[in-house]
């Protein structure tokens, strides 16, 4: 087992008593075992028995992601292949995206896997809440089936990352490139697998024709300006960028009607203003404007500021909370010498379907990962980064007699 | 291109310009600096084009750049042939440094201005000076720190130089101390050194070692930032209780300034307020739309400077809050704004799903 020296080291979380131990120790389960079920659905009501969780948006989409029809769903995908837990699942969480820490261990807890869980250090309202939350919904199961999941904090040391790392059959790392670097340094069993998911960027497309069609303008442009800001545009998921599609003058009408409704949206979320995003803000601007042509819009205020760049030829993340780039193109191909292999969400309004599959057919582009309409550029799906994460937290048996 | 307005405010008294006379003449040479710089730096034209930026129609009008950027991009606004000497910000570790290049008639103008300010605070004659750094500092000429370029820059208003610092352990060097406190025994000198080194290696080295020197008379000018001495919860009125009695230095000036642009001094006067000399400026701006803000209200510091020629330097978002407290109206008697620093602007809330496991994160 863990040294002491190792174990002084990880504090658990959640459930209270728990520990590494048990939980290495306690029983895998079958995909979607009752019991397992059981777990998450304890988890759900918690959230919604809370004020507080029900008053924020991620964590009432948790809630409704976690609703019985919808595992019901899940767990119909696994059909016709015999799937059973891969068995110690180790996830590094990703930061401040909090909920997120959730799904991945919610998903592996359904799959049967018995799961240690590395949180962030830093302390944050939403984190606290939801171990909180965790801990009452943990509280009420019995011993061996809470023990599936603990939830730890442990200084990023590479000799905890080692000897955890040592203990499990997978690992799943969130939280960008120099975690992915730093964790993979510890070794893992040779049988083990991993999934990685490294820093990513995401941009909205809009296509200006159906911009100027659109009968609910305001609503859309709320549920791009929260894709965009709710985790103050940081999330690997929210548009950095918008690209319009259409010709020059339908294209200039669509963003005089757009930006002023993304900026009342902006306000009306009431998120708190941070002069240090302000300052991000002028800086990232005039590094554009000295880089080449660019024209910034006027805005009302530096809680919103967009840069229009004719020449826009690559897509980095340099300030956040409420900071856009914007670039009109002809036609998606346009798109494709500049999609990266970072790029993951396209948060898309008026490109069809066909338009896209199109697109990754013919453009072949080495990145993006899923196209999704506009307030759903933050929502978590099993299916992430190009990978099916039930079907990876598990393995399937041939059985051909 | 004419630069009468410059030369003019460059050539006035650091402190006896009025509001008026200060908002013609500054606003004038800070017109034709924005103009120089959009003509001979390309970056800064741009910057300038993509705000539709017009002629300045005074101070508050002249564009602003983020300090940072001088972290991002090489500004200049001379050819390379031109560069006389290149600064750059000594930063927190792992940090890309500021790069300013300067030219001979930057620097001159910098090195004038300097000395009237700080013959404006310690007389006009030479002192004996005690430099409170290792003497490597200001070893290597070719490439210059910031601390190596202000200690450089100051050491002109001084005489008898003696390092008070160790090359090898910073530790305090007690026989040159000594030897200049029995060479000027009872004479004020005058002391020059950074904020943290003046306190870590010599008021609290002094005070471990139960040393107290006894320079009556003398001055203490220090700079460099407060953020380190605040972590140890060190104030300004502790700092100089503290450097009175265990050093003698009777009277004690913090300045506020920054590499990014030479000659801005913002010194404190002996009513504890940082004075804006004639040639320079500060404004206090509301980052959620950049508008001014009156004496009283807390924002972030924009610094503006006639002498930045060789660099758009003349105007600048710092990265620092401070608040106003006065103009013209000092019971020290020197005229133009008064200020307070408050700090840097405070980091921002880490909310992306990157990199949080890392050491340097968590």
């Amino acid at each position: 087992m863990l040294t002491a020296d190792i174990n002084n080291k990880i504090s658990v979380m959640a459930p209270a008593g728990g520990s590494i131990a048990a939980t290495l120790a306690a029983p895998r389960a079958a995909p979607f075992a009752p019991e397992r079920l059981a777990l998450v659905d304890a988890v759900r009501k918690a959230i919604l028995a809370h004020p507080q969780a029900r008053s924020r948006p991620e964590m009432v989409a948790l809630a409704y992601w976690a609703r019985s029809a919808n595992l019901a769903r899940l767990a119909e995908t696994l059909d016709g292949h015999t799937q059973v837990a891969r068995g110690a699942v180790l996830h590094i969480a990703p930061g401040n995206v909090d909920t997120m820490f959730l799904y991945s261990a919610l998903l592996s807890v359904l799959a049967g896997n018995v799961n240690i869980v590395r949180v962030s250090g830093r302390e944050s309202d939403a984190l606290q809440l939801l171990l909180q939350l965790l801990n009452e919904a943990l509280a009420g199961l019995p011993a061996e089936v809470r023990d599936c999941l603990a939830v730890v904090r442990y200084p990023a040391e590479k000799p905890v990352n080692d000897a955890l790392s040592a203990r499990v059959d997978m690992r799943v790392i969130w939280g960008g490139d120099e975690t992915v670097r730093e964790v993979r340094a510890s070794p893992l069993p040779p049988h083990a697998t991993e999934l990685t998911f490294p820093s990513k960027v995401s941009a909205a497309v809009i296509d200006a024709g159906a911009w100027a069609a659109a009968t609910d303008q305001p609503e859309q442009a709320r549920r791009f300006a929260l894709d965009a800001i709710t985790f103050g545009q940081q999330a690997c998921s929210s548009p950095l960028a918008l690209f319009w599609r259409g010709d020059a003058d339908v294209v200039a009408a669509a963003q005089a009607s757009f930006w002023p409704l993304v900026e009342s949206a902006i306000a009306a979320a009431g998120e708190p203003f941070a002069a240090r995003a302000a300052v991000d803000k002028l800086l990232a601007e005039q590094m554009l404007a000295a880089a080449g042509p660019a024209q910034h819009r006027d805005t009302a205020d530096y809680r919103l500021r967009v840069t229009t760049v004719p020449d826009l030829g690559r897509l980095t993340r340099t300030a956040g909370d409420g900071f856009f780039v914007e670039r009109r193109i002809d036609d998606l191909s346009d798109l494709a010498a500049m999609v990266a292999r970072d790029w993951q969400t396209i948060a898309s309004f008026g490109v069809s379907a066909d338009d896209w599959r199109e697109f990754m057919t013919l453009g072949r582009p080495h990145g993006i990962d899923r196209v999704v309409n506009f307030g759903q550029a933050l929502a978590f799906g099993h299916v992430w980064d190009g990978v099916n994460l039930l079907t990876a937290l598990t393995r399937i048996v041939a059985i051909e007699v | 291109m004419s630069m009468d307005a410059r030369d003019a405010v460059l050539a006035a008294h650091p402190f006896a310009l009025d509001a008026a006379e200060k908002g013609r003449l500054l606003g004038a040479a800070l017109v034709e600096l924005t103009a120089h710089h959009a003509a001979n730096c390309p970056e800064y034209g741009r910057i300038l084009a993509a705000e539709r930026a017009g002629v300045p129609a005074g101070i508050s009008d002249v564009p602003f750049l983020p300090v940072r950027l001088f972290k991002e991009l090489a500004l200049k606004s001379i050819p390379d042939d031109q560069i006389f000497k290149t600064l750059t910000s000594s930063g927190t570790t792992g940090q890309v440094p500021s790069r300013i290049f300067l030219d001979t008639a930057t620097a001159q103008a910098q090195s004038r201005a300097l000395a009237a300010i700080t013959t404006n605070f310690i007389g006009k004659d030479r002192r004996p000076m005690l430099i409170i750094d290792h003497p490597g500092v200001v070893r290597d000429r070719t490439s210059f720190s910031a601390r190596g370029a202000g200690i450089l820059g100051m050491m002109t208003y001084g005489r008898a130089h003696t390092y008070a610092l160790n090359d090898e352990d910073m530790g305090l060097n007690l026989d040159a101390i000594r030897a200049f406190a029995e060479t000027h025994a009872g004479k004020p000198i005058f002391a020059f050194g950074f904020t943290f080194m003046v306190w870590k290696y010599f008021l609290s080295a002094l005070q471990a070692a139960d040393i107290t020197l006894d320079f009556p008379g003398s001055v203490l000018i220090h700079s460099g930032g407060w953020k380190k001495l605040e972590d140890e919860a060190v104030s300004n009125d502790h700092f100089k209780s503290v450097a009175r009695h265990r050093a003698g230095f009777e009277f004690v000036h913090n300045f506020y300034g920054m590499v990014e642009q030479v000659g801005s001094v913002f010194m404190e006067c002996e009513h504890g307020r940082l004075h804006a000399p004639g040639f320079a400026d500060v404004l206090v701006r509301d980052p959620l739309d950049w508008r001014v803000l009156p004496v009283g209200a807390e924002g972030i510091i924009q610094v503006v400077s006639a002498i930045p020629l060789s660099y758009p330097g003349h105007s600048l978002l710092t990265e620092d809050r401070g608040v106003l407290t006065g103009e013209d109206d000092c019971p020290c008697g020197r005229r133009g704004k008064t200020f307070r620093v408050l700090g840097r602007i405070p980091a921002a809330e880490m909310r992306g799903c990157s990199d949080t496991h890392t050491s340097r994160a968590a």
